[in-house]
């Protein structure tokens, strides 16, 4: 260690999820002495994006780390009236790990192929009809070829997100990243895709006016009928009486009793309101509006995606943090609370006493005491490396689909590319996550079944290739909006698993947190089934409204424009008046 | 290329980011390049992403955003929001620590992990600070031989106490990034953005009216 930090902070917070690092973030804004601990060297905890070795590491954590050191339980640190509680394990929170290569470890003949390659194209450049050599055929064949050891050279290129969401356009994270001026650290693409999963395949849900206009799933008076659903969503005021009588039935009930074909029905409950059979009428419209109103802000569809994967979002509000004098420290764990007459005065770390006025650390990190009981529910995720996208079309696309099942909650199906910079080029990734009622690995079975090739492929023949699949498809002329529509998952067509992730880890939203804690700790959720970002800043939003109920949440923060006309102000003034911050 | 027709005149943003151990004299470098002042004890100023300046560099004004690392570099907790778009990363060391030339090479491994670069010739340059101290124990020979063999990056020494090669500095640091042929992937990969900052555009900023009124049913 260089130095030691300070000892006195007013907030002190352990662990870099989501949660966790937007309230930090808010306190910092406000001039509060933050610091922010984490255990790991990376940012994100249960929120991280890893790359391909760093996942291993993490698997391995999780799997050797289930025993938390033991701490001294006197310490010359803390006070006679004082009691240490020691920090929890957030390894031991995630269950049921299954990890499974679909490849063979090498492929001997790709190095005399790659080898071939570089030696032939040098005297003899592009030619024949096709604009490839032979051997540059060779080399396409041979790229759709893989083994573990091809996968792991390229491990850097992934950046496998333990927690996939996405943000809705007009949802609360995208307001305040663009409100507090944090969106300047991060990039996004546009999900272009909703995909639904309707009699045994995989259709495209036309969102946008435009869509419902030129998809060909959908017959002309369905259209019609469509698009006055939607409107009356769109404009449902509570006091309307469109869904008068409905209020205690579901949503599908609604649909009925409009006359809807069951096509229809299927986007509208499962694609559009992302419920299920039993989803509340009105919960159901709420969702709709939500959906609708994020439609055309950036995109075709309501949704954005972090490029680099989702755990960019949480250290963009670190650097926030930081960038209003929050101290940062990774790799440095927090080894016990402690507290007096139900409340906390430090925390020890390292052998040293870090005095706060607040605490504010994520679930997984918390003492077993400040959960009281064990959280019940729990997520299933799983993470596939894929050959390619589950419904090839010529432009790279990045999907939704909510996959349904009867009578349970859907699973949620995030595909992303390489152009979003998760996986290398030739590659996809697919996340599943949906809540778990078993394991994993059953609880998703029934879209990995129906969605992916999951038989061993022993990397000697190559499956039909994309790019004649995605000829096939640009024949029939179809704009993107509607190609891969009708796409009948024909066994040779679904892309093969190459390595397959499962586990388990537990879901808090609907837990009360506040219950066994004393009244300045503040815990975290870790993240949620919803796809969305709703309920992590909700959370902070409202632990940062108890710590500090009379100030701003996350101003908007200055542009160094803005800064350094103020500071220049001596030297003469600016050329071009603009608007000046208000700054405290 | 659709940004070269809306940016008319502007110059071009160069990013350029000062890594390096804590106490080098980063803050020192870029306060006396962006305003010209020195003071023994410049503190974190709050709220300070970057500082900017304008530097002409053979005819060309460019804009240089040099980014703070606001205290980060202390516990190594930089990552991508802080490095990401990088133009030029200047490695600084203190002739008067040994320790910090002794981790140069990890902070221009640091940035290649973590800045998530794919360019090969990406534009470093090192930079020895506080070359006006007495007690000085890196040399410039040792340092100029290391630079060039091992980093291959060139090499200069600065003083932000007495103002020595501070504009120098930074103007190699531009030249550098001038002649430095980036790979056209980049460019590629950064298309179909969006910037929550910079809506794409106008009309689409009302989105219930494309869905509200179904006037061709």
């Amino acid at each position: 260690m260089e130095d030691d930090l300070p000892s006195k902070y007013e907030v002190i917070v352990i662990g870099t999820g989501m949660t966790e690092s937007i309230v930090a973030a808010a306190a910092s804004r406000i001039g509060k002495r933050v610091l922010h601990l984490d255990r790991n060297d990376y940012y994100g905890g249960m929120w991280a994006s890893f790359t391909f070795e760093a996942l291993q590491k993490w698997l391995d954590e999780c799997r050797n780390g289930k025993t938390n050191d033991s701490v001294k339980t006197s310490s010359p640190l803390v006070q006679d009236t004082e009691k240490s509680i020691t920090i929890g394990n957030q390894f031991s929170t995630v269950f049921n790990i299954e990890e499974k290569w679909f490849i063979p470890e090498k492929l001997p003949s790709v190095g005399n192929l790659l080898s071939a390659k570089i030696t032939q194209t040098e005297d003899s450049p592009k030619e024949s009809k096709d604009g490839l050599t032979e051997t540059e055929a060779t080399l396409k064949q041979s790229d759709k070829l893989w083994c573990q050891a091809k996968i792991k050279t390229m491990g850097r290129k992934f950046n496998l997100d333990l927690a996939p969401k996405l943000l809705f356009s007009r949802g609360t994270l995208v307001e305040l990243l663009i409100s507090s001026n944090i969106s300047r650290y991060a990039e996004f693409r546009c999900v272009n895709r909703i995909l639904t999963w309707q009699s045994d395949k995989l259709e495209t849900v036309p969102c946008s006016r435009a869509d419902v206009f030129a998809t060909k799933n959908v017959g002309l008076i369905e259209k019609r009928q469509l698009m006055q659903l939607l409107t009356l969503c769109v404009e449902y005021k509570p006091e309307s009486d469109e869904f008068k009588g409905f209020e205690d039935k579901t949503l599908k009930q609604y649909l009925e009793s409009k006359g809807l074909t069951e096509n229809l029905m299927h986007y509208v409950l499962y694609a559009i309101a992302m419920s299920n059979d039993t989803t509340p009428c009105m919960v159901g419209v709420e969702r709709t509006q939500r959906f609708l109103s994020s439609l055309g802000r950036y995109g075709n569809t309501p949704f954005l995606w972090p490029m680099y994967g989702t755990g960019e979002l949480p250290q963009c509000f670190c650097r926030l943090c930081a960038v209003f004098g929050g101290v940062y420290h990774l790799k440095r764990a927090a080894d016990s609370v402690i507290s007096a007459n139900n409340e906390c005065k430090a925390i020890l770390s390292d052998g040293s006493r870090l005095d706060c006025d607040h605490l504010v650390m994520g679930v997984a990190d918390a003492p077993p005491e400040f959960l009281g009981s064990v959280p019940k529910a729990g997520l299933s995720r799983g993470i596939f490396i894929i050959d390619r996208s589950i419904s090839t079309t010529d432009k790279e696309s990045l999907t939704l689909l909510q996959f349904p099942i009867k009578g349970k909650e859907p699973i949620t199906v995030i595909e992303a590319g390489p152009s979003t910079h998760v996986c290398p080029p030739g590659l996809y990734l697919l996340h599943m996550t949906t809540k778990q009622i078993d394991n994993a690995v059953n609880d998703l079975k029934p879209a990995v079944d129906a969605l992916l090739h999951s038989e061993y492929a022993d990397g000697t023949t190559i499956r039909i290739n994309t790019d004649t699949q995605s000829t096939q498809t640009s024949k029939e002329g179809d704009s993107s909006a509607s190609s891969g529509e009708s796409n009948i998952l024909d066994e040779s067509l679904k892309p093969q698993i190459l390595y397959a992730l499962y586990f388990n880890c537990p879901e808090t939203s609907e837990y009360d947190l506040s219950q066994n804690v004393p009244s300045n700790v503040h815990l975290c959720s870790g993240p949620d089934l919803a796809v969305d970002y709703e309920f992590a800043v909700k959370q902070a939003k409202s632990i940062f409204s108890k710590m500090y109920p009379d100030s701003e949440f996350l101003p908007r923060a200055p542009d160094p424009e803005e800064l350094s006309l103020e500071v220049d102000e001596a030297a003469g003034p600016p050329f071009q008046s603009s608007e000046e911050p208000k700054e405290e | 290329m659709k940004n070269k027709t809306i940016l008319v005149k502007q110059n071009p943003i160069l990013k350029v980011v000062i890594l390096g151990n804590s106490n080098v004299g980063k803050s020192c470098l870029m306060n006396r390049f962006v305003s010209n002042s020195f003071s023994d004890h410049t503190l974190h100023t709050l709220g300070v992403e970057f500082l900017q300046k304008e530097l002409n560099v053979n005819g060309i004004v460019y804009t240089l955003q040099i980014w703070d690392t606001a205290g980060q570099e202390r516990f190594r907790t930089l990552r991508t929001p802080f490095y990401r778009g990088t133009d030029i990363c200047l490695l600084t060391f203190a002739v008067d620590d040994v320790q910090s030339f002794k981790t140069v090479d990890s902070w221009k491994k640091e940035f290649l992990q973590y800045s998530r670069t794919t360019d090969a010739n990406f534009p470093f340059l090192v930079v020895a600070t506080k070359v006006d101290l007495e007690n000085r124990v890196v040399s410039k020979d040792e340092a100029n031989k290391w630079c060039s063999e091992y980093l291959s990056a060139p090499y200069v020494e600065t003083s932000s106490k007495t103002d020595m090669n501070i504009e120098t500095a930074f103007t190699l640091a531009v030249e550098i990034w001038a002649s430095t042929e980036r790979p056209s992937e980049l460019k590629i990969s950064h298309t179909n953005l969006v910037k929550l900052s910079r809506p794409i555009n106008g009309s689409a900023a009302c989105p219930t009216a494309e869905i509200v009124s179904p006037k061709c049913c």
